[in-house]
């Protein structure tokens, strides 16, 4: 029973590609010409002020290791430079406004993903080599292969415009005030404190941009659980457990399906970051507020502070979807927990 | 009094274009606590008998195509997979070939017989509903967690009682250290203690018949013993008839009370153990016996059957065997020969004896 | 019955079967539908290219024209695919848009192959330090998103079809580093390389002659599915404007750039994004069954 060596190897190796991660994006921003412009821009120079600060606060002027090391230690105290496409505003504060929206969406579209992806899954399994499998693998074939721009815009057409059956753009109806401030993420203080006329027109908001990234991301799943699903009912573990007289029904819930979902796990890091990387376009075409958008402003208007730090922030959900989907796989697969 | 009568069980396996008859007109008798074995190489159709016998065929690409399995007045055959559910098990238990995989790796030893057991008492109790109910599986778990929080749980007796009777279950088959082993997952299990797991679990069911699909194949020669020799002790001590499904005369020999032997797809020979290794009576039987290495200095004796086992999918026409056999007569290519009593308690298909 | 009845529609893979011995690849019908839209992209490919290079046009009008037609012109006979809002054909832009991405496609991949094939196969066969730096270095790559990295890295670039290529190229190798790291280490147990070992041959030459063949077909059908992946991450990077500098065409850039078309003039953006979706599934289908024909499926 190692468990807490597992996780503890696991937590290691997860903070080594983090400073990993910051390796790149310090690379990075030294590949923007003159280093400075990756914490205020290109227009640094508008700003000699700032410049002398950020100058001397981060040695820029120093070897490139002792600029390493600043560096860290700057990104260890919060401060990602300042985002001249927001009005020199600190990075930092952008991405606390910003960060909420994109892990709603983030959420949504992964237990939408995991719903359709799932039940999907297991309906095709169910209906091998039948219409209902086919039809289920062309759909998520064509959800794959849509980039999910193309699937926002046809959400957009037909639900918005054609049947106005949903609202978009902004996270909320306009009027709406927030909740007040308790973990940050509005929808969740909106839940805790109640507030159902946020809570109800956030959730308007977000069933189409989840929507467009579970369909572009269901695929992954899916297909996977298909597979697993024939592979696992075939097993003998499966032969058994009807040799013993259990029912049809119990036989795939409690000794199919939580073996068949091992392989789920395994590519919970691809659905993360299938997901993130849609939010880019999805937040952008529906004009939600998260990261995503402030990424595709930030590229338009050379603001490289907030390009890097967005990288990071990435960089950060996905090492940590790993560290759970790591822990998770303790829990569901006692081969990894004991061997 | 037979347990279990199977009069011409015909069985296909059907692909597009070709049907391969992997059971031909098969009658077999088991009788109240006999210990039976079916012989017979790869490919003769033992497995598929065996597996038909509890309705776990390939739903699929295998189908009855005639005959009759009656158990206990039922016939089997005419019951869909629900009706045949509840003979599952209980009355009619299995173990198969491959002890290593036919564990659930994800669930603990204890899990997995607390679900045999439960789905017996359910039946006896006829409550079948709460067999089926998904938390029997976690009782075990749940009994573990009351101990370490001290929260009393009403379904707590019931599920020590669980544990108390899987405990028993282990002793039975000589497994030493049995609560430590409900404990474990079948993957920290050497195989031979698998195959035990996987005969405790099939006991605990009790049930009046228990079907082995070469339950030692796969284990090493001494652990092989082994779990015959139980098998052989369990016989008498439970109430149960045993069907072996073997390749390995030897292994029939030491263990059986009646031998029955396959050969392609049909069953050739039916006899006292005794009176078939005295006297065996068809040709391919004769054939089998001399491939055992008798352990003797007479080496000579270890012969090969010379061939090869005819496509099931176009059989021949008359005796199966008749291209390998070295009494081979005009007739045996014509007509088949019917499996017949030649003498007392001894059947078999050629047209050497009797007419 | 399966050695007796040989299936008839069987072919030789050409330079596969010689480099795995006898890989025989049961054509079917995934291979066949996705083999005609892929050779479709690929041959349209190739004959823009040889049309621009000799200056002639044969896409039915010339893309950068404009007042071909009317202006957004909805579908019609003469303009299947409408006119946008310069009045050019759209069927002719999105087909000279078609190199675009057939090459960025085979490129990234055909790069991440090579070189991930000799780096994953020297960490895998030699283990110890490269093999757990190149480990550490793929984890690091596969915690930043591509489409995120190729951002950062095309905005310190410029945007242009080379750069995002090149941005393309360095977030995508890590993948089949890591892949033929794995298939490496599956084979080198194997009794064949163990003797070559034994047989004192160094270890460039065991790679090559024995470690590489053996897991370049296992790649190369991974390397098929994955073009697909690459055309639909370029197109984000194209919608995102970090592709061809406009008024060239490029199937990601024409629906962002109609987006607010939309509701008017449906047609201009979801036609590119059709045109996208179908070279991304023609790649996949046909890499699905190219796996399924190669593990005998």
């Amino acid at each position: 029973m190692d468990i807490g060596r597992y996780i503890a190897r696991r937590l290691l190796l997860a903070i080594f590609v983090l400073l990993g991660v910051l390796v790149v994006t310090f690379i990075l921003s030294h590949s923007y010409g003159d280093p400075i412009y990756a914490w205020l821009g290109k227009n640094a120079a508008l700003h000699p002020n700032l410049v002398k600060l950020y100058e001397d606060k981060y040695h820029l002027n120093d070897p490139v290791y002792i600029q390493f090391y600043y560096y860290i230690v700057g990104l260890a105290q919060g401060n990602l430079g300042v985002s001249p496409s927001r009005g020199f505003e600190p990075v930092s504060q952008v991405i606390e406004q910003t960060l909420p929206f994109t892990l709603q969406i983030a959420f949504f579209a992964i237990v939408m993903t995991l719903v359709m992806g799932i039940a999907l899954g297991i309906a095709a399994s169910f209906y091998y080599k039948r219409p209902v499998d086919y039809g289920v693998r062309a759909f998520y074939l064509a959800g794959y292969a849509s980039p999910s721009f193309f699937v926002a815009l046809i959400l957009l057409i037909v639900l918005v415009y054609y049947l106005h059956l949903l609202p978009s753009g902004e996270a909320v109806g306009v009027g709406i005030f927030p909740p007040h401030v308790i973990t940050g993420i509005p929808m969740l203080d909106a839940l805790i404190q109640g507030d159902w006329t946020y809570l109800g027109s956030a959730l308007q908001h977000i069933i189409l941009p989840s929507l467009a990234l579970a369909l572009t991301t269901f695929g992954v799943v899916t297909r996977i659980l298909r597979s697993s699903v024939l592979d696992v009912m075939q097993s003998n573990y499966i032969r058994t457990a009807r040799a013993k007289g259990v029912n049809e029904r119990t036989v795939f819930l409690r000794h199919g399906l939580r073996n068949a979902m091992i392989p789920v796990i395994t590519v919970s890091s691809l659905i993360v970051t299938f997901i993130l990387t849609g939010t880019v376009f999805v937040e952008y075409i529906f004009a939600y507020p998260g990261m995503g958008q402030y990424v595709v402003q930030a590229l338009l208007g050379q603001d490289f502070p907030g390009i890097l730090a967005c990288t990071l922030i990435y960089a950060l959900l996905i090492v940590l979807t790993n560290l759970a989907a790591d822990i998770l796989y303790v829990v569901v697969d006692p081969q990894i927990r004991l061997g | 009094m037979s347990l279990i009568t199977i009069t011409g069980l015909t069985i296909a396996y059907g692909f597009r274009d070709s049907r391969l008859i992997a059971v031909n007109s098969v009658d077999l008798e088991i009788g109240e606590k006999e210990f039976l074995a079916v012989v017979g190489e790869s490919g003769c159709g033992k497995s598929t008998l065996a597996l038909s016998m509890i309705g776990l065929l390939p739903k699929s690409v295998a189908t009855i195509v005639a005959g009759q399995i009656v158990y206990k007045g039922t016939d089997l055959v005419k019951l869909d997979n629900n009706e045949l559910r509840r003979y599952r098990g209980t009355e009619i238990a299995m173990i198969f070939q491959e002890p290593l995989t036919s564990l659930n790796p994800v669930y603990r030893v204890g899990d997995q017989m607390a679900e045999a057991i439960a789905i017996r008492e359910a039946r006896t109790g006829g409550d079948e509903a709460l067999a089926g109910s998904s938390s029997v599986m976690q009782e075990v778990h749940r009994s573990d967690e009351v101990r370490v929080s001290r929260v009393p749980r009403p379904k707590k007796r019931v599920s020590s009682e669980l544990k108390k009777e899987a405990v028993d279950a282990l002793k039975l088959v000589r497994i030493p250290d049995p609560e430590q082993v409900l404990e474990r997952y079948p993957f920290e299990l050497s195989g031979g203690m698998r195959q035990r797991v996987m005969i405790a679990m099939a006991l605990s069911q009790r049930p009046k018949l228990l079907v082995a699909d070469e339950p030692t194949t796969a284990l090493d020669v001494t652990t092989q013993a082994q779990v015959l020799k139980l098998m052989k002790e369990l016989m008498s001590e439970v109430n149960t008839s045993i069907l072996l499904i073997t390749h390995d005369l030897a292994v029939a020999s030491q263990v059986a009370d009646r031998v029955v032997v396959m050969y392609a797809a049909e069953v050739v020979e039916d006899a006292d153990v005794f009176a078939l290794f005295s006297e065996p009576l068809h040709p391919y039987t004769k054939g089998l016996l001399s491939c055992i290495p008798t352990g003797s200095k007479d080496d000579t004796k270890l012969l090969p059957i010379p061939g090869s086992v005819p496509d099931l999918v176009n059989p021949p026409v008359g005796c199966r065997y008749a291209s390998r056999c070295p009494y081979v007569m005009d007739v045996c290519r014509t007509r088949e020969p019917q499996l017949v009593e030649v003498k007392p308690k001894h059947k078999v298909a050629c047209y050497l004896y009797g007419k | 019955m399966t050695e007796k009845t040989k299936p008839k529609n069987q072919m030789s893979l050409g330079r596969l079967a010689f480099i795995t011995g006898d890989a025989k690849v049961r054509v079917n019908k995934e291979m066949i539908i996705g083999g005609v839209i892929v050779a479709f992209f690929v041959v349209v490919a190739i004959a823009v290219t040889i049309a621009d290079i000799l200056h002639i046009t044969i896409t039915p009008y010339n893309p950068d024209t404009p007042n071909v037609g009317p202006l957004f012109g909805p579908p019609s006979l003469a303009h299947p695919m409408g006119t946008d809002n310069l009045g050019r054909d759209q069927l002719s832009r999105i087909l000279a848009a078609t190199p675009n991405a057939v090459v960025i496609g085979f490129v990234v991949v055909g790069f991440s192959l090579a070189l991930g094939l000799i780096i994953g196969s020297f960490a895998g066969f030699h283990g110890g330090f490269a093999d757990e730096a190149l480990m550490r270095l793929t984890d690091i790559f596969f915690a930043i998103p591509a489409l995120v990295l190729a951002i950062a890295i095309v905005a310190a670039l410029h945007a242009s079809l080379l750069n995002l290529m090149i941005a393309l190229m360095i977030v995508w190798w890590p993948a089949y580093a890591r892949l033929s790291r794995g298939e490496t280490l599956k084979v080198s147990h194997q009794n064949y390389i163990e003797a070559a070992r034994t047989s004192g041959y160094g270890s460039a030459r065991i790679i090559f002659r024995h470690v590489l063949p053996n897991i370049f077909v296992t790649l190369v059908v991974y390397a098929t599915l994955d073009i697909g992946t690459v055309i639909l991450t370029y197109s984000g990077l194209s919608y995102l404007g970090l592709s061809v500098p406009p008024p060239a065409p490029d199937w990601g850039y024409m629906v962002a750039s109609f987006g607010d078309s939309l509701l008017s003039d449906p047609w201009l953006p979801l036609f590119p994004g059709l045109l996208i979706a179908i070279s991304v599934i023609g790649f996949s289908i046909f890499g699905d069954g190219f796996r399924d024909a190669i593990s005998g499926n």
